[in-house]
């Protein structure tokens, strides 16, 4: 017994260099793509425009329109519709936030809307024969987690430092130069009070003379502020405060997330806006329980794709992509465990064709433990099940065990 | 109804402040302030004062439909309302926009903007309001 135990012991020590065979199959070939939209359109995303204001957007569209008197022939703009609209938004504590109406729609909904003049082969072209071909996308976060502990008191001490810059720089007599404008401005507001209080003058009549003092009552508020907004980063408590604003990192807590992103390509070979066909379209759902790598990681990824680029689902390429609408699903766990001694981690591909019964759906899934034996030893086991059927089993463990199964195995004379 | 105001200034540069004149009614209908900060994602902090009376200390973020005082209790007063932003990032603009409802003149806006600002750099607006 001793001696088998000193053999696996060997074993463990002379295999402790072999690296894991790393799976074949890859979850994050489900993962949607940045901006889907213009990746099944073909565009690169350094090429996608990103206006943050109604004026920045209208500029980009005067530019690529060569102003207003053509349609754009490629073009690709990424918006935020609910903030691009209007000049004031959600502030910084507004973004830890989880209501998915009055938070999440607001702050993640993204837009995508690209056109691009390809030929058939979904080139960029302008030969005869190229026509239109647009894109429209989205983006959203349905669940989000809260900022943790420490980002919601670095957020506290932010407010704190900003509440008391706010008290000192709006405090009187701060500067000499200061003191001269705010005295003046004293008075003619004290003028413009009288006005208001006299008991004689119509609301009319009082309005029309407090007009007449008023450019001068601005032209002090414009030097005062002037001043101060000279003064506030040179403070302490200014200092404090940028120092603070630029240290500032939203990290959110552990816990469930759930993201939706889509996107569909338009096809007008008639160069008709009545008549369009969709040569293109994909939804992504991805959504996890995110452990921070300390205990449990868990990813889902559901993808729809119709017409995709490839089939994930045929390996031998029998099938045309036309017509064809396809599903399929993944999952990834991660597990970390006694002191991070233990690690599992398990990953699921199911895939399928939905209108078309020459492939039938097909799974994958493959299971890893790892287990640390010493600095830089572990014993590692796999165990998978691929798409054809087969079973699958690696790792130093089994071939430990094999080679002591070899070892004790009878030898015939 | 909105009422006319003093001329807009030039957008080109900055205008962090602003004097203005409200016209109440004898209702004791109440007069109500909004402060609206944008871009989305700034970190701003606003104080509110009526007279020497302070109203609101410390508020962070968007304010909405802030109860100053009744027409009556805000007639021959001065409100006067600061707010600091340090901008969260690189921004082309911050915009300030406070906006006082209530009185007989209805709905006066008064937008104040920055310009370009760096992240972390400080920015103070301010209005005064004499309501007459």
């Amino acid at each position: 017994m001793k001696k088998i135990i000193l053999i696996i012991a060997s074993c463990c020590s002379f295999v402790a260099a072999w690296s894991q065979e790393e799976p074949e199959v890859n979850l994050d070939l489900l993962k949607a793509p940045a901006s889907p939209a213009f990746n099944m359109l073909g565009i690169a995303p350094s090429t996608i425009e990103r206006p943050t204001d109604i004026t920045a957007f209208m500029a980009s569209l005067q530019t690529n329109t060569g102003n207003f008197t053509s349609f754009p022939k490629n073009y690709a703009v990424e918006i935020a519709p609910f903030l691009f609209s209007k000049k004031t938004g959600p502030t910084l504590k507004d973004y830890n936030g989880t209501n998915f109406w009055k938070d999440l729609v607001p702050q993640t909904f993204q837009l995508s809307l690209g056109v691009s003049q390809q030929n058939a082969d979904g080139e960029i072209s302008e030969e005869e024969g190229s026509f239109p071909r647009g894109a429209v996308g989205l983006r959203v976060s349905l669940v989000r987690r809260p900022w943790t502990k420490q980002t919601d008191s670095n957020y506290h001490a932010l407010h704190a430092a900003q509440t008391v810059l706010l008290d000192e720089i709006t405090q009187g007599n701060l500067t000499t130069e200061l003191t001269v404008f705010e005295t003046k401005l004293a008075v003619r507001l004290e003028d413009m009070r009288r006005v208001a209080e006299d008991t004689v003058l119509t609301s009319e009549q009082k309005q029309a003379r407090l007009r007449e003092l008023l450019p001068e009552a601005n032209s002090y508020k414009d030097s005062i502020s002037r001043i101060k907004n000279g003064l506030i980063n040179e403070l302490a408590a200014g200092q404090l405060v940028t120092r603070l604003a630029t240290a500032f990192e939203i990290k959110r807590q552990t816990g469930f997330y759930l993201d939706l992103e889509g996107g569909m390509v338009m096809d007008f070979p008639d160069r008709r806006f009545n008549y369009s066909t969709v040569s293109k379209a994909g939804l992504w759902l991805t959504g996890g329980y995110d452990g921070h790598e300390q205990t449990l990681s868990v990813l889902g990824i559901a993808r729809y794709l119709y017409q995709p680029d490839k089939i994930f689902a045929d390996d031998s390429g029998q099938l045309a992509t036309d017509d064809i609408a396809t599903f399929d699903f993944g999952g990834r766990l991660l597990l970390n465990a006694l002191n991070d001694k233990l690690t599992i981690s398990s990953e699921l591909i199911y895939r399928s064709v939905l209108n078309n019964d020459i492939i039938d759906p097909n799974w994958r899934v493959i299971m890893n433990l790892e287990y640390a034996v010493g600095s830089n030893q572990k014993l590692t086991f796999g165990f998978g099940k691929n798409f054809d059927g087969t079973i699958t089993k690696d790792g130093n463990l089994v071939a430990a065990l094999n080679f002591i199964k070899g070892f004790g195995a009878k030898r015939k004379m | 109804m909105a009422t006319s105001r003093t001329p807009k200034k030039d957008k080109t540069k900055p205008n962090t402040s602003e004097a203005e004149i409200y016209m109440t009614d004898p209702s004791g209908g109440d007069i109500t302030l909004d402060i609206g900060i944008g871009p989305a994602g700034q970190k701003a902090t606003s104080n509110v004062k009526l007279d020497s009376e302070m109203k609101l200390h410390g508020h962070d973020g968007e304010l909405k439909n802030f109860v100053v005082g009744t027409n009556r209790q805000c007639k021959n007063k001065v409100l006067d309302a600061a707010t600091t932003v340090v901008a969260m990032d690189d921004v082309k603009n911050i915009d300030v926009i406070y906006t006082i409802k209530g009185g007989s003149q209805g709905k006066l806006e008064i937008p104040l903007w920055s310009g370009p600002v760096t992240k972390g750099t400080n920015v103070l607006f301010d209005i005064t309001v004499l309501f007459f």
